[in-house]
This record gives structure tokens, sequence and C-alpha cells, in this order.
């Protein structure tokens, strides 16, 4: 297989601090004095490093072959962003050097070019032009971007008058038909509803199959292990390990896992959970819906009700069974599970959906789960795509640790 | 998978064919992009952002392109109250009116573009930090674009010109005016390279795009826009020679309408200057681009 992506020795260091008056005339005395040194001792002299300097990436290397998903795992500010934004040529290493073979194409930072005055046609060319299309190859794709947006009716409005919804199908439309030879998925799409959402994955499953080159960025262990089959774990800038992904991955989960909370029960891994699919019921689609919701699978860690609602495409007769619904962690740990009988449906659509008071999880990715069984077997095994994501309430400085946010109040008396 | 239409000519998935040369490199020892070939191969989104701007121009103000024609025209009729009557400036044998509007037009197309070019970075950064594409793109895409309005501009003077010719003022237009697209050029030339060098440098001190501003309206009254040379004094000439667009705005009249005697030396040290310019310009413009998002 031929390699597509080559790096080798990238570092790349940021300059931290804020540019004022002081900084100026640090800067010009630290220039004098760098030169008079230079001048003093001449090709000896080197810049020494300074406080304010944070190296993002240091001597990572890693290579990418034609056809592979390749997965970048880290903590927050472990620099995986930085290290996709040198591969694209946003930003220049330190140190260091990538050869990138074919185009290179990131799915999700896009629509930023868009102008609010003109059509969705019109940006649809500007758009592709940006990406580095013709305009050959913007027409040749042009019906089949319109046609997956679903903007087919208002193509010809500005995009001032789009709703913001509508704007990022386009946008994510755009970019899923470009043909990269390599394609950056950087965290998990959360773009439209959950019908457009299920269009985008099966579309990025498509683009990965048809042999194209990949590069995962995720929290979501799911995803990665589903998805990729080689893992670069990045810690503090460095790489921690690289290979392939079930080692890298269970390192990783071992790691923070450790770091977090304790391991309790076994963690089963969440692919040994799904049964070959059966044909007897779909997921046709899932969200969630709360004042805390801020698109239909992300919800902010809060205390109000919550409705998880299922949609299921009963595809042959069911007698009657029980249907279930169950929160799992992203190791796949059952957090909660709950259970109802459901009476004899005939094919079509039913919705399940789960009422509870409030949501008492900590802020991360769970998967969802929606079973049928007949009280010994499983019939069908449901799990929801994307996984639900639980965001930290901004501002919100949590005096809680662990698996669960109860509400709480810790009171101190004499 | 969507079934194949004979008319479609959408290419269909194929793995890349293995690929020798890479489609590119980054190298921390050299400077990313903005090479020739680049910015060729991107040339279709230099046509769209040329149109999309110049049609944005046309979209925003209610009086749309009324405006936009009247806006030279005001500015000569101010100048002409206060220069021509109050302060009683020589025009050189041409009608105020026309005189001012010329050299307000030429003015705002050279300024407009030092101003847009210098904020590449400030306007542009959201989009740099997403996308990648040679940043040269967005200054020449704008130059262009002025470069159309100010034709635009141009052909409302022409109009006035033919007013003053129905009531019996006969302007000439000289026979030098295949020399105006090269003082154009030169002034496209001179507000890359310096719009360049500002840009990179308010990637670490923002607030010089303010400093531009003022420094343009001063500028402008030291560019032989208001008044020819013949009204300045012998031992300031030397100034006029070390600030190229004196001679170009000069030169750009003298190739219009022949009524001034345009020099030949101030041009010259004119375009070294601007040369330099350039060249500097577009030196530490490419040095910037490659990290100036670590900065913003």
């Amino acid at each position: 297989m031929s390699v597509v992506i080559e790096a080798s020795n990238l570092s790349k260091r940021f300059y931290l601090g804020e540019r004022n008056q002081r900084a100026f005339f640090e800067d010009v005395a630290a220039k004098a004095v760098s030169a008079a040194r230079r001048l003093a001792n001449p090709g000896k002299y080197r810049n020494p490093n300074s406080k304010r300097d944070f190296w993002a990436l240091q001597e990572v290397s890693f290579q990418i072959s034609q056809g592979e998903t390749f997965a970048i795992i880290g903590e927050n500010g472990a620099g995986k962003s930085t290290l996709l934004k040198v591969l694209s040529r946003i930003t220049q290493p330190t140190t260091g050097t990538v050869k990138v073979y074919g185009r290179l194409a990131s799915l999700l930072e896009v629509g930023t070019g868009f102008h609010p005055e003109f059509s969705g046609r019109d940006n649809i060319y500007l758009n592709g032009a940006m990406l580095g299309l013709s305009r050959q190859e913007v027409r040749a794709r042009f019906d089949r971007i319109v046609d997956f947006s679903g903007l087919e009716q208002f193509i010809e409005v500005p995009v001032k008058n789009y709703s913001s919804g509508m704007y990022v199908r386009l946008a994510f439309s755009v970019a899923a038909h470009l043909n990269p030879e390599i394609v950056i998925l950087d965290e998990v799409l959360a773009v439209g509803d959950a019908i457009f959402q299920k269009k985008c994955f099966d579309r990025i499953e498509e683009i990965i199959n048809e042999g194209h080159a990949a590069i995962l960025v995720s929290h979501a262990m799911v995803a990665i292990r589903r998805m990729s089959q080689m893992c670069l774990w990045l810690e503090h800038g460095r790489v921690k390990m690289l290979g392939p992904t079930h080692e890298v991955v269970s390192a990783y989960e071992k790691q923070t896992t450790h770091a977090v909370v304790a391991n309790y029960g076994h963690a089963a891994t969440p692919d040994a959970q799904v049964p070959p699919p059966e044909p007897v019921a779909r997921l046709s689609g899932w969200f969630v819906q709360s004042k805390l919701a801020s698109d239909p699978h992300t919800l902010v860690s809060g205390q109000a009700a919550v409705a998880l609602q299922f949609k299921v495409e009963v595809v042959r007769a069911l007698p009657s069974c029980r249907a279930s619904i169950s929160i799992a962690d992203v190791q796949g740990l059952t957090l909660f599970l709950h259970e109802t009988v459901m009476p004899a449906t005939e094919p079509g659509h039913v919705t399940l959906t789960l009422d509870l008071p409030f949501l008492p999880l900590k802020p991360g990715d769970y998967i969802l789960t929606c079973s049928l069984s007949d009280g010994a077997h499983a019939i069908a095994v449901l799990r929801a795509t994307p996984e639900l994501n639980l965001q930290e309430r901004s501002g919100e400085r949590s005096t809680y640790r662990g698996l669960l946010n109860l509400p709480a109040n810790l009171t101190v008396g004499t | 998978m969507p079934t194949a239409d004979p008319i479609d000519v959408y290419d269909p998935p194929r793995p890349a064919a293995p690929l020798r040369k890479p489609t590119y490199v980054v190298d921390a020892g050299k400077l990313l992009s903005s090479h020739p070939r680049e910015l060729w191969n991107y040339r279709g989104l230099y046509t769209l952002l040329v149109k999309r701007d110049f049609v944005a121009v046309y979209k925003q103000t209610v009086l749309g392109p009324l405006w936009f024609f009247f806006q030279p025209f005001l500015a000569s009729l101010v100048y002409v109250v206060v220069f021509g009557q109050i302060a009683r400036l020589s025009t050189s044998k041409l009608p105020p009116l026309v005189f001012y509007m010329s050299g307000i037009i030429v003015w705002n197309f050279f300024a407009n573009c030092l101003t847009q070019v210098s904020y590449t970075f400030l306007g542009s950064g959201g989009l740099f930090r997403k996308i990648y594409f040679p940043r040269l793109i967005i200054p020449l895409s704008q130059i262009s674009m002025n470069l159309l309005n100010f034709l635009a501009q141009l052909l409302v003077l022409f109009i006035v010109i033919a007013v003053y010719r129905l009531h019996g003022t006969r302007i000439e237009i000289s026979p030098m005016i295949f020399l105006v697209p090269l003082v154009l050029l030169a002034m496209s030339l001179l507000a890359l390279g310096l719009g360049c060098l500002i840009a990179s440098a308010t990637v670490k001190y923002r607030d010089l795009n303010i400093v531009v501003g003022y420094t343009l309206q001063l500028w402008m009254y030291s560019s032989l826009v208001i008044y020819p040379r013949e009204s300045v004094p012998a031992r300031l000439q030397w100034l006029l020679t070390l600030n190229p667009m004196a001679s170009l705005v000069e030169w750009y009249r003298a190739s219009l309408f022949g009524t001034e005697r345009a020099l030949l030396g101030p041009a010259i040290i004119g375009v070294l200057i601007i040369l330099l310019m350039g060249i500097l310009g577009l030196w530490r413009f490419i040095k910037s681009e490659g990290t100036f998002t670590d900065s913003i």
C-alpha cells in the first residue's frame, strides 16, 4: 500500500502571552540583545527558548497509507488540532516535514467562506473553489451536492436568509462531495436534524469505503474503535503510542479510566454487545428533548427533565415483547436500563420515549441502546448513532467527582 | 449509491492512483505556498472572489450603484468650493471639477487597494484558519475588484467631460491615454507591496490599521491630487520626487488630458521605490502567512 501522508519529526512552538506595549518593547530589547551577542560571538549564538514559548507538538512522526482510517486521540490540549493544522497547511511547523500525496480536505471546516449576500448556488461554487476544485469539477458535482443538502427550493435564495441548520447542511454537502484523496473528520458530526445526521454518517462511511484515507479525531472511543485501523495517541504534544487501534485505545482507556474513576465492574467491549444485525426492526433516528438540548444529540448538563426519543421502524410483525432503553458509558458499561412491555406490533413506525426527571451523569459521551427481547433472547439491539453528548455547563464549577452528578448539597455545621 | 445517469459527468469514486510525487510538502525550513504555479491553480477562486466583492458593493447600499457613482462627483464638488473658490489653487488649464474628479477617482483606487490589502490577515483571518489556499489570492482579488470600480468611475468622468463639451468647453483627451494602464499597474504594485508589508506587521501589532487611514489622508494632500506640480515651490520639489504617488498621479493626468508635462526623472525614481516595496512586501507576506494563525 502506498503512503499518502508521511510526517517526520514535527514540532510546533507557540508564543504565549499578549501583544501589548510592554511585549513590544521586550521584543525589541530581546532582538537587540541577541543581535549584539551574535555580533560578539558569530556562528555560535542561538536564540534561547523564551519563557512564553509553548511546544504544542514535539517530534511527532507517523505515516498514513492509502485506504487507511487513521485516528488521533488524546486529552484536550494534547496537540491534535495543531497537528491537523500543520497537515492541512494552515500553519507552518517549527521543525520537521510533512509530505502529502493527494488532495486533503476537512469535512468540518467548511461554510466559513460563505458570503451572506449570495445565493446557495453561488456559494457552492465559491466554497468549492476555496477547497481547491475547478469550476468544471464543481459543476460536475453540483446536482449531487444540492440533492444531498435537500435544499433544491432554496438554492437561488441568498444564504443570509437560510436558517443555521440549512446553512450547515449546504456546507457539509459541498465538503462531502469533494472526493479528496485524504479526508479529515474532526470530532463527531453534529449537523442538522437526526435524519440529515444519519445521512452524513452514511456518507462518511461511504467516503471511507471508497478507499480514501481518512484522519479521524474524536473523543468518542466507540467511533474510533469502529472506524479506524491505526491510532496515534498524543500526550502533551508527544507521541505516547502509535499502533493498531484496539491496542492504543485500550491503553488510552486504561489510563484515563484509572485517572478519572475507579474501574467499576467489567467493561465489556462495545462491539461484543451487538449481535449480527437482524432485519426485524431498524432505528430510523433518535433525539433528545429537553430545554437543555442544544441539538438533537447534545445536552448541557443540568437538572431539567429529559426525554430520549427513539424512532423505530418495525420491518416484520412483532409479537408482544420487552422493549428497553439503556444508557452506557463509552467503555460499554451499562449505567441504567429501563424496560417495558411492548404490545404486538405491525410493520410500521413506533416511537419509544424514555422520560427522566433529569440526567444525573457527568459530562461525556454516552451510548444509548434500544433493545427488543422476548425475555430470553434479543430480537433487536439498536444502537443510537451518534452517541449522546453531555456537555459541561459553561462557567459551572463542578463540585462533584465520579460518574454521577446527583443533585446534592453539602453543608458544614458545628 | 445513486444510479448512474448518462449525462452525469460526476467522476465515480475511485481509489487514488499511487502517486510518486507529493501533492505538497510542508517543511519547517521552507516557506508555505504562494508559489506562482499554485496561484495559477487557484485562478478560479480569484475570479469568483473578484466577482463576489464587486457584486457585493452594489448589493449592500440602498442607492446601490448610484451612490457609488456619485460619491466621487460629490467629493469633487466640495473640493471645487474649498480649494477652487476659497483657497484658489491652480488646476492647470482644466475645469476644476474635471481636475479634482480625475484625481479623486484614481486616489480612491489606490487608497482602497492599500487599505484592503493591509487588512488581509485581520479581515480574512477566520477563513485562513479554516481552509488552505494561497493567501495572496485575497489581496490580488481585492486590487482587481478596485480596478473594476475605478473603470466604472472613469466612465462617469467621461460623462462629465461630455457634458462640458456640450456646453462648449473643449477638454482634449490626450493620445497618450494608452499610458494610463501602465500607471494603474504601478499603483497596484505599490498598494500590493506596501499593503502586504503592513498586513504582515498587523499580525503582531493590530492597531497599525488605524494609522493607515490617517496616513492616507495626509498622503493624498502631498500627491498632486488637488493641485498640479507647478503650484509647489521649487525648494519642496524634492519631496514630490520621493513620493511615487505624486509622479504617478501626475503621469496619469498627463496621459489623460495632456495639460501637464509629466517629468521622467521622478517617475523612474518612483518606479524603483515601487519595485523595492513590492519585493519587500511580498517577501514579508510570504514569511508571515505560515505562522500568522499562531498569534492572532
